[in-house]
């Protein structure tokens, strides 16, 4: 089921996995979002976000099969946009940018 | 953590999830410290179930079966909330008979589980005495001294054996702090094996030093607040008159509350032996060897082999107990038999004498259990009732359902699951609510028993089980005629006419009444034999008379008797102090002296009398009379020789008149007393207990101790300080003391007192119950009669014609219950009332009364509607059409 329509956390979710490249994962979406947006959410936000963005296509996950001991031996499940959510992702910033384009002077250089 | 997730997730995820969880608490673990790092994970982990979308069930969502009962549910939980009147009436009466129910079952549970937590009480048994006399057969809980001993030596199924002895009490003193203590034991050091009462610090040991005493935690903490009371060093003084230095050497936990053995403090019993052979307790010619099978004031308690058959080992015990009393049986004209009584029966066993802590029958306890099981019945009748009634509500919902395709089962599913759901509910408000009700019950009852209700699981549950298949069998009714109900007739609205199971309501509500008139009767037959107990002639004059503490026992003997004639002397003074005596005989207390007469004429011999001695202003004081002969005279001056006995003791002596019993002579313990009075009798201890026989001597010395008072009641308090001045001048170390008799002998109804108080409440309870599910009933059934009523007002009935044809049949039902109640009423009651030595007489008038109180609640209760239709106008009824 491909439904359109992107939350803003679920866009802010699926940026930071473009930018966390091969290493998206549960924690590491977390932590990123903590450490330079310094917008503290709790793990389980982070991956309800994450089930919704699966249910609606722009992501897929794998495990990651390299076992680890840091995480009891269980593995990493790693997220990754899918060419869906990349074509979303750039339409949601092409409306952006045409409403920006067309925005009349916001006094911000005052 | 790891179980909650994995049952709560979706598979696919759970792994993926709980490595981030156990990654992130590592890295917590390391920069935060493991306290935070757990909580964080605990929080972290818990914070999934906020999301569905992460859970496995809203995944596999499927519809089934499922969400039929879910609507049941919530259509009855709509249907609870919408009728709040009606719902709160039947909770009402569901949670009243449930908190009833579950607070007696609680009681009687706890009377029956006395001393069941004993590993190893089904090889205890205690050895009580029968003894037999040519008069008289008395049971008695202690039996002698070399019983403990010789049973257990002669008879190979005896593996242990222990002997506990039972003094008033004793006084402690530590640095300086007086504690007076009120359940102190002597116990051979087998006792603390054989039961089962841990030691907390230190132990009995097999020979525990003479000076040894061994305290309860609570105790131990009251006289050493700071803590270790192990090896520290006390006085000991009161018991048996002597004073001795004692070093604690055992504390032991506090003896559960369903035990029949009470102790606070416990010496051992070879100490108790040792001083009553330095004291001479028995004069100078015998010690206590000597008495091994004479001296009978000693619980013995025996464990047996747990193959051993107790029957066999009692004749045993019997063989060997008329073996060495042989030649003293028949001097004495005495048989002794052994009864082995299994040490969990003790409690609910009545009719011993010398029990160590006061026994509940066990007929009193099935009474209550039959009483709860009444209360729940005529709670689930009224259920019954009230819903039936209401149904003719629910019927064009009825209508509506079957049109739509429900089936009876279906429909029936539907009412039972609320039903349940209801009894559910107030079960949960009941056991809720008996929390803070407790404490009030146990006031009453007198039994702390509450706490240990939820340890005890098994109770609970099959309680849920009860109410569970109660709940059950009282909704079957209601939800068999509402979805009986035929769809047409219901949505044309005819329905209404129809008298289908009234005849089952009007059952349901005469067993209401069966059960509320035979309450009622119980109710004032346990009231009126109550008050005739305590307004019954004891034959001693008590209720201006007050008691001192006897001083006796601490003090030294030599300086004692000008002491006592000091204190008599000058609490005559006293303003309001009218007459003052001092006995070893204080009315409501069980006297403790008993000798059997001796001597060679066979009949005359071994007859148990109660020993006392009495000073010259005793028989005046107490009102007792002089029925033949002379009381004692300072003219005669010690008359050493003299007896007085009373009326009684003449009787079981064998003489046919008092002036027969003059001049003659009695013996005991190897003095012979000549007979020079005969008083009238005396309930010594109360009117629930038979005459008792008692003999009189002549105390000049004044060393009995007991200090009796008879005062002017109006300034009771003041005359009562006085005293205690005066006393506390003369005795300064002893603690003063004072109690009103009167008071002490309505303590002694303490048992049928509390008896009525919980069977007052109870009852009217129940006949609470009753009221609401009559209730039910009248307003269902008047509403079907509203058009009848009408159409006869029509023709001219008066109202109270009405009235009377309105409740009819109520009247009928009332009488017809009447008739069933009675003869259990009496079967019940007449049990209850054997128990007791004077007892009222059963008539016609305990069973009218509760007649006429049904009466009367049946107008009560049905006045309200009955006006309503009576008053209602005719013209706007009539109109309507059906």
């Amino acid at each position: 089921m491909k439904e359109k329509g992107l939350g803003e956390l679920q866009e802010l979710v699926l940026l930071v996995i473009g930018n966390l490249d091969h290493e998206a994962y549960g924690l590491a979406i977390k932590e990123f979002i903590k450490d330079k947006l310094d917008r503290p959410l709790s793990i389980s936000a982070v991956h309800a976000t994450l089930q919704r963005l699966e249910k609606k296509g722009f992501v897929t996950s794998a495990y990651d099969k390299s076992a680890n001991n840091e995480r009891g031996g269980r593995p990493k499940l790693i997220f990754s946009i899918t060419a869906h959510g990349a074509k979303t992702l750039d339409e949601v910033r092409t409306t952006r940018n045409q409403l920006w384009n067309g925005m009349y002077d916001l006094s911000l250089n005052q | 953590m790891s179980w909650l997730l994995k049952k709560l997730l979706h598979a696919d995820l759970f792994n993926g999830i709980y490595g981030d969880l156990l990654e992130e608490f590592n890295n917590n673990y390391s920069n935060q410290g493991k306290w935070k790092a757990n909580l964080k994970f605990l929080f972290g982990g818990l914070g999934f179930v906020r999301f569905p979308i992460l859970l496995h069930l809203a995944n596999n969502k499927k519809y089934s079966s499922m969400s039929i009962w879910k609507n049941y549910f919530k259509i009855s939980i709509r249907n609870i909330t919408r009728n709040k009147v009606n719902t709160a009436v039947s909770t009402t009466g569901l949670v009243v008979s449930f908190v009833a129910f579950l607070a007696i079952i609680q009681y009687v549970q706890f009377e029956k589980s006395y001393d069941d937590f004993h590993e190893k009480r089904e090889q205890l048994f205690r050895v009580t005495n029968k003894m037999t006399t040519s008069s008289t057969t008395s049971l008695s809980a202690t039996t002698f001294y070399g019983a403990k001993e010789d049973y257990s030596n002669e008879i190979p199924e005896v593996i242990q054996s222990t002997q506990v002895f039972t003094a008033n009490s004793a006084r402690l003193e530590f640095d300086e702090q007086q504690f007076l203590e009120d359940e102190v034991l002597f116990v051979s050091p087998e006792f603390f094996e054989m039961f089962s009462f841990p030691f907390s610090s230190g132990n009995m040991e097999s020979e525990p030093g003479l000076n040894s005493i061994y305290l309860s935690v609570s105790t131990a903490l009251k006289i050493f607040p700071s803590g270790d009371a192990l090896n520290k060093t006390m006085e000991v003084s009161g018991v048996a008159g002597q004073d001795w230095t004692v070093k604690v050497a055992g504390v032991f936990e506090d003896f559960p509350l369903n035990t029949h053995l009470r102790a606070d403090v416990v010496f051992p019993v070879q100490k108790l032996v040792r001083m009553a052979d330095e004291q001479q307790f028995f004069g100078p010619n015998f010690t206590v060897e000597q008495l091994r099978w004479r001296w009978l004031t000693f619980h013995t308690y025996l464990l047996l082999d747990e193959l051993a058959d107790p029957e066999v080992v009692e004749t045993k015990t019997n063989q060997l107990v008329n073996e060495y009393r042989k030649e003293l049986n028949e001097r004495l004209n005495q048989n002794h038999d052994v009864i082995l009584q299994p040490i969990s029966d003790i409690h609910t066993t009545a009719g011993i004498e010398r029990e160590i802590s006061p026994v509940n029958d066990v007929k009193i306890i099935n009474l209550f259990a039959i009483v709860a099981i009444c209360i729940l019945v005529i709670g689930w009748i009224n259920y019954i009732n009230l819903n039936t009634a209401k149904s003719v509500s629910r019927g064009k919902e009825v209508g509506i359902r079957k049109v739509l395709g429900s089936g009876t089962l279906q429909l029936k599913t539907q009412f039972q699951i609320e039903a349940l759901l209801l009894n559910f509910v107030s079960f949960v408000l009941a056991f809720l609510l008996l929390i803070p009700l407790s404490s009030a019950l146990e006031k009453i009852s007198g039994v702390q028993f509450f706490d240990n209700y939820f340890q005890n699981i098994s109770l609970i549950v099959s309680m849920i089980g009860i109410v569970f298949i109660g709940s059950f069998l009282s909704g079957l009714y209601p939800s068999h005629v509402l979805s009986n109900y035929k769809s047409i007739d219901v949505l044309k609205g005819r329905f209404k006419n129809s008298s289908k199971g009234v005849a089952l309501r009007r059952i349901l509500v005469g067993v209401q009444f069966i059960f509320t008139i035979f309450l009622l009767s119980g109710l004032m037959i346990v009231h009126n034999q109550m008050t005739y107990m305590i307004g019954h002639d004891l034959g001693i004059d008590i209720d201006k008379t007050i008691t001192l503490q006897s001083p006796v026992n601490t003090q030294s003997t030599n300086d004692l008797k000008s002491k006592m004639n000091t204190l008599k002397n000058e609490l005559r003074q006293i303003p309001g102090v009218n007459k003052i005596s001092i006995g070893s005989l204080v009315p409501g207390v069980l006297n403790n002296w008993r000798n059997s007469t001796e001597g060679t004429n066979a009949e005359k011999a071994g007859i148990f009398i109660h020993r006392t001695v009495v000073d010259h202003d005793y028989f005046d004081l107490y009102g007792i009379e002089l029925v033949a002969g002379r009381l004692f005279d300072r003219s005669f001056g010690k008359e050493e020789d003299a007896i007085i006995l009373n009326l009684n003791s003449v009787e079981r002596l064998g003489y046919q008149t008092a002036e027969e019993a003059l001049g003659k002579k009695i013996s005991f313990a190897g003095t012979t007393y000549e007979v020079i009075g005969v008083v009238s009798d005396f309930y010594q201890r109360g009117v629930q207990f038979a005459l008792e026989p008692f003999s009189f001597n002549l105390d000049t010395a004044l060393t009995a101790g007991n200090v009796a008072l008879t005062i002017d009641t109006k300034n009771l308090s003041e005359s009562i300080e006085e005293m205690e001045n005066v006393f506390s001048v003369i005795f300064p170390d002893v603690p003063f003391q004072s109690q009103i008799v009167k008071d002490v002998f309505i303590a002694q109804y303490e048992n049928e007192q509390r008896f009525r108080s919980l069977f007052t409440i109870f009852t009217s309870i129940a006949v609470i119950i009753a009221m609401l599910g009559l209730l039910g009933l009248a307003s269902f059934i008047l509403n079907q009669r509203i058009k009848e009523i009408c159409v006869r007002k029509v023709l001219g009935a008066k109202s109270s014609t009405l009235f009377l044809i309105l409740n009819k049949e109520y009247f009928l039902i009332n009488a017809i219950s009447f008739a069933v109640a009675i003869p259990f009423a009496i079967y019940f009651m007449r049990n209850w009332l054997n128990g007791f030595e004077n007892r009222i007489q059963l008539g016609l008038f305990y069973f009218l009364v509760p007649f006429v109180i049904t009466f009367i609640i049946i107008v009560i209760s049905t006045l309200n509607h009955t006006m309503r239709v009576i008053n209602a106008n005719p013209a706007m009824i009539l109109k309507e059409e059906d």
